[in-house]
């Protein structure tokens, strides 16, 4: 539903919504997947895995397994002594010297199939010398505590990443405004609440898969569906210290399911080990369901620690956040999660004094790393339910103290960056209107609202080709991976738009590093805004040497000219026009095309003397409301209904930006009421889909996608980006129609019906009490 | 995941299954929907050396007449029994019961027989299957230590089955054949108790039909079901209530309820004899909860939510069946 708008705009191809590319094949199974490929010689790789969390290894022996039939291969760390890692050089491409978690990779075997190599796990024997372990937070930053890499402090980290040596504190990120001791001096009221959140996992239908193959002069070719080819590229050319240009990351033309989780390297680094010791032969790994949920990545587990001062109208004068986010055994993506979730800990408010401390924590247990929201869902559940209990103590209305002082354009955000196309006043009142905001509910019933900001990944680069084809079709030659979110109908329409083709002769192909130009990553929702302006400029450099190349053939000059529907037309004389395909043919005879070119990166709002972290060409900003159901007998909550408004800058695909709500509603809904990573002792205990408990079908009530579309000045056509964020708001907006239902506050995550009981119940015997 | 290595037959008669059964001694494994068995399989907590598929087998009726009562073959499926016009109005806490388990998708290959045969649960099982490295193994794995009661010598795996406990409330007998020939016998003789083989079928010996004794007039039945999601999950509890009233509506002549997840076998709460001749009343239905609430013996081998919770939710859901079921039966 189309709330806000600009108004009926000129554009042919954009903001309409065309069936996507991919459906149908998904639909029909015709769609082709990195299981579907087989190679020639390709060998099948399995991996053993640590059973202890934190041991030395003694001794691997692998002198049965290498002699079952079939093996081709058996490697250990100590035969492929490299490490990687995004931000903190700290993992091994298999275990050395010690395991750091239950499932680490130890070893792996190359078999000529599936069941002789796994066959060939068992035959590998381990000594091991179990270590003390930590497990949990609390643990883990205490003073002396176990340190899960006793040599942090040599570690290579990138530029921005600060480690505490002697700790396992892997990034302390930092940022202060204001005085914060004085700001809680001026406050009426203080508020001081500790929030948690379980390890939730991505739940992606296909597993990481990674097929390599390297060739006797160190050339390594992969087929992958990570979703960033160029980045995973630099993380392995970097470990391995070979030129990038030795690397080439193919990727697969269907991906089932990313969300963050198909980033850094998992099923990749086996397979690299063994494809770089068994020269020639593509060895295929292919996760387990029981291998994503213990030795791939899940979001961190966190522990935040919220004070709050608050003047009696409400107005927030101060706020101190501690941050503790759980990264398991290594950083993977942890520090910039940690970055991510600090920046936005303080929400989306005008306040003036804010202090900030966000830990990424190594424990002994499986690594947390990217998943939608990137520290964005921990942080809003802290800051949105907070909010009510300040709302209720000051007996204000929940939208009214938001309205109040949420960020607006022009605003300085604590970053000390201005605010740039800042609509999240907008998305309060969409939800807040859609849902009836303040009319009364039935007995038990109650309504919750939650928003949230969280800062796109900025400054990056994309790079984009358009190639014209001698008949007039398009091809769109981009780096941007289509995980399920959109990009590849989303680029079409914009470089069809541009060039004024239609859309049906525009094609992408998936990435492959070899021909593809580079992009920084498919990530925090940047592919439409940072892709789609490479596109768009290609797109324009193509139009524009079509023009040069119609203008003589038409007898006009090519700014007299226009491009519609595929054909080159002379302004004002409809009689005189050429298809392209007429265009190219008369102007190269037999053959020839034209190559548009384009490359993006930001131009950077102004930055003020306060600047404090990275500039933030946009942010990802959105509301939700919740309304629910309690049954205070059994403490159950009946999700009712979902409202979801999110600034979509100019939606470019309208029908798939509310697909975006809807399913990050579903995550957020998951998130809230039953997804939980469960460790006994380190060992993940409900690794599988009937016991972890992702929302099915019937779970998932009905939800209203609103788009708020304010154009952005800088975004092609307005675009802005959408998917990444909208479950965050999800689970505090639950918890805040809880609240309202039946009076009780949740504040560790999921909310399962035990806990609400408990509260309701303990609720019930301080009525009690306090009664006269 | 791939399923481990093992011989196939598809026999033509339930003779020929029990025989192959039979000769395959503790090897032969039995197979109709799959449901259960092909995950078993893959997590190698079995493996069989041959399965005998059952789905040649000419069991998958449902009949019924005022004398025979209800006949169902132990291969119908558990959505073919939830859709039947006759089970939905005669039994309706069967129907319930049949639409509560697994999903619609896992009901349309599921059958009956399969579903009583079900095995217990226990998170310490399942992982110890998958993490076989890193836990040892537990009693139900062959091993010899319980991680739910430490110390203790007997497997604590819950029976949680959803059929169970709705055709125990109906008064359901069942039929075993062997290769000796059929015999019919109490459904609540099926269970051992043992939460390690929760069954007393013995090799060779297969359930064939299930028999329900014709419908009461004034009947009413059923099931609740207390799960995570609204699909998929077992019963961290179920509560199959059954109640007849007498003509005028107003006494009760025979009550029946049966709970499932909360021990290692389907639990008869036998105090529901009690109630006969008695009226119906909101007190009659808290008793009747509350010595639920006793009978009943979650243990915390379910992932997520604490086991006072589901000891708690006895009483309530208890209630909520035997109301429901008191409402069928006097509207």
């Amino acid at each position: 539903m189309k709330l806000v708008s600009e108004g009926v705009d000129a554009y042919r191809v954009v903001g309409k919504s065309y069936p996507r590319a991919d459906v149908r094949d998904k639909v029909t199974g015709s769609a082709l997947y990195l299981e579907d490929l087989r190679l020639t010689g390709m060998l099948y790789g399995k991996v053993l895995r640590s059973p202890h969390s934190h041991a030395r290894l003694v001794r691997v022996d692998t002198s049965r397994a290498r002699a079952l039939p079939g093996v081709r291969a058996v490697i250990t760390g100590a035969d492929f002594p490299f490490v990687h890692g995004e931000s903190i050089w700290d993992e091994p491409f298999l275990a050395r010297d010690k395991v750091r978690y239950k499932g680490e990779a130890v070893a792996a075997v190359a078999a000529v199939d599936e069941e002789t190599a796994e066959d060939a796990l068992a035959l590998i024997t381990v000594d091991y010398e179990p270590l003390p372990a930590v497990l949990d937070l609390a643990g883990a930053v205490k003073p002396g505590a176990i340190l899960v890499h006793e040599r942090l402090d040599t570690y290579r980290c990138e530029l921005g990443i600060t480690p505490i040596p002697g700790s396992n504190v892997c990034n302390h990120f930092q940022l202060a405004r204001g005085d914060v001791a004085a700001g809680m001096a001026e406050a009426d009221y203080l508020f001081e609440d500790t929030f948690t959140t379980p390890m939730q996992q991505h739940c992606s239908i296909e597993p990481h898969i990674a097929v390599c193959r390297v060739s006797n002069d160190d050339e390594m070719t992969l087929w992958l569906h990570n979703d960033s080819p160029y980045r995973c590229r630099k993380e392995i050319a970097n470990a391995l210290k070979i030129p990038l240009k030795d690397v080439r990351v193919i990727t697969a033309p269907a991906i089932g399911g990313n969300f963050g989780g198909k980033g850094g390297l998992k099923a990749e680094a086996p397979a690299i080990a063994l494809a770089w010791t068994l020269r020639n032969r593509p060895i295929r790994i292919v996760y387990t369901r029981e291998e994503e949920f213990c030795a791939a990545l899940g979001r961190h587990p966190s522990l935040i620690r919220m004070k709050t001062g608050v003047k009696r109208d409400g107005t927030i004068v101060a706020r101190r956040a501690e941050v503790y986010l759980d990264t398991g055994a290594y950083a993977e993506k942890g520090p910039t999660v940690a970055v991510f979730a600090g920046v936005s800990a303080a929400g989306p408010y005008k306040i003036p004094h804010v202090k900030v401390d966000a830990y990424c924590v190594y424990t002994n247990k499986c690594v947390a790393g990217a998943m939608r929201g990137y520290g964005g869902p921990q942080a809003a559940w802290a800051y949105e339910s907070q909010m009510d209990i300040i709302a209720a103590r000051l007996g204000m209305d929940p939208l009214e103290i938001r309205l109040k002082q949420v960020y607006e354009e022009g605003d300085e955000h604590i970053t000390g960056q201005d605010s740039v196309s800042q609509n999240l006043k907008e998305c309060l009142q969409a939800v807040a209107a859609r849902m009836e905001w303040g009319k009364p509910l039935g007995k038990n019933r109650g309504r919750g609202i939650a928003c949230m900001e969280r800062a796109v990944k900025t400054p990056f680069g994309s790079a984009a080709y358009v190639q014209v084809n001698e008949d007039g079709t398009v091809d769109v030659i981009s780096s941007t991976t289509e995980v399920g979110q959109g990009s590849e109908t989303v680029l079409r329409q914009i470089a069809a738009e541009e060039l004024g083709v239609p859309l049906e002769s525009v094609a992408k192909a998936a990435p492959d590093t070899a021909f593809t130009p580079f992009d920084a990553s498919t990530t925090s929702s940047r592919s439409t805004f940072h892709m789609g302006n490479a596109v768009k400029t290609a797109a324009a450099d193509a139009r524009a040497q079509l023009l040069t190349l119609a203008a003589p053939l038409l007898d006009a000059g090519p700014s007299d000219l226009t491009i519609r529907d595929g054909h080159v037309s002379v302004q004002g004389d409809a009689s005189k026009t050429l298809s392209i395909a007429q265009v190219l043919r008369q102007h190269y005879g037999p053959s020839g095309t034209v190559l548009g070119r384009g490359y993006y990166i930001p131009t950077m709002p102004k930055r003020s003397a306060e600047y404090y972290s990275r500039y933030m060409v946009y942010w990802l900003l959105g509301a939700n409301g919740a309304e629910v159901e309690v049954d205070t007998t059994t403490g159950q909550v009946k999700v009712l209904k979902l409202w979801g408004a999110y600034d979509t800058g100019k939606a470019i695909h309208p029908v798939n930006c509310e697909g975006q709500i809807q399913g990050g509603a579903a995550t957020g809904l998951g998130f809230a009421m039953g997804e939980e990573v469960i460790f006994q002792d380190g060992e993940v205990m409900n690794p599988t889909f009937l016991a972890y408990k992702t929302p099915v079908a019937p779970d998932v009530p009905e939800i209203v996608p609103i788009l708020v579309e304010r154009p952005h000045p800088w975004g092609p056509y307005g675009a802005k980006g959408l998917g990444e964020t909208t479950n965050v708001p999800v689970p505090p907006a639950i918890a805040n129609a809880i609240f309202d239902a039946v009076g009780v506050r949740i504040k560790d995550l999921p909310i399962t019906p035990d806990k609400v009981l408990d509260a309701l119940k303990k609720r019930e015997r301080e009525v009690r009490h306090d009664a006269p | 995941m791939t399923l481990p290595k093992f011989d196939y037959v598809a026999p033509r008669s339930v003779q020929e299954a029990c025989q192959l059964l039979e000769g395959g001694g503790g090897g032969a494994r039995a197979i109709a929907g799959g449901t259960e068995l092909l995950m078993a399989l893959k997590n190698r907590q079995e493996s069989p050396g041959v399965l005998v598929d059952l789905a040649a087998l000419p069991l998958d009726k449902i009949s019924y007449s005022d004398e025979d009562g209800l006949r169902i073959g132990a291969l119908v499926t558990l959505r073919h029994l939830a859709a039947h016009p006759l089970v939905g109005a005669k039994y309706p806490v069967l129907a319930q019961a049949a639409r509560a388990a697994g999903t619609v998708q896992l009901q349309a290959m599921a059958t009956i027989g399969g579903n009583l045969c079900q095995n217990t649960c226990c998170m310490y099982y399942h992982r110890a299957a998958g993490a076989r490295q890193s836990l040892d193994p537990c009693l139900k794995l062959d091993g010899d230590l319980c991680y739910v009661v430490a110390g203790s010598a007997q497997c604590w795996a819950s029976y949680a089955g959803d059929l169970a406990p709705a055709l125990l409330v109906l008064g359901a007998t069942i039929v075993i054949a062997d290769s000796h020939g059929e015999k019919i016998m109490p459904l609540r003789d099926l269970f051992s108790g043992d939460g390690k083989r929760p069954h007393t079928l013995g090799p060779g010996q297969l359930v064939t039909e299930i028999r329900v004794p014709s419908a009461a007039s004034r009947s009413g039945g059923a099931y609740v079901k207390l799960r995570q999601r609204a699909a998929l999950d077992y019963p961290l509890l179920g509560v199959a209530a059954y109640v007849a009233m007498d003509a005028a509506g107003t006494t009760c002549r025979e009550a029946a309820l049966a709970l499932t997840g909360v021990e290692r076998t389907p639990v008869i709460v036998e105090e529901a004899c009690r109630l006969q001749g008695e009226a119906l009343t909101d007190g009659a239905i808290q008793t009747l909860a509350a010595a639920a609430r006793r009978r009943a013996r979650a243990i915390n081998n379910v992932c997520g939510i604490p086991v006072r919770y589901r000891r708690d939710m006895v009483a309530v859901y208890a209630e909520s069946a035997l109301r429901r079921a008191r409402d069928a039966a006097t509207h």
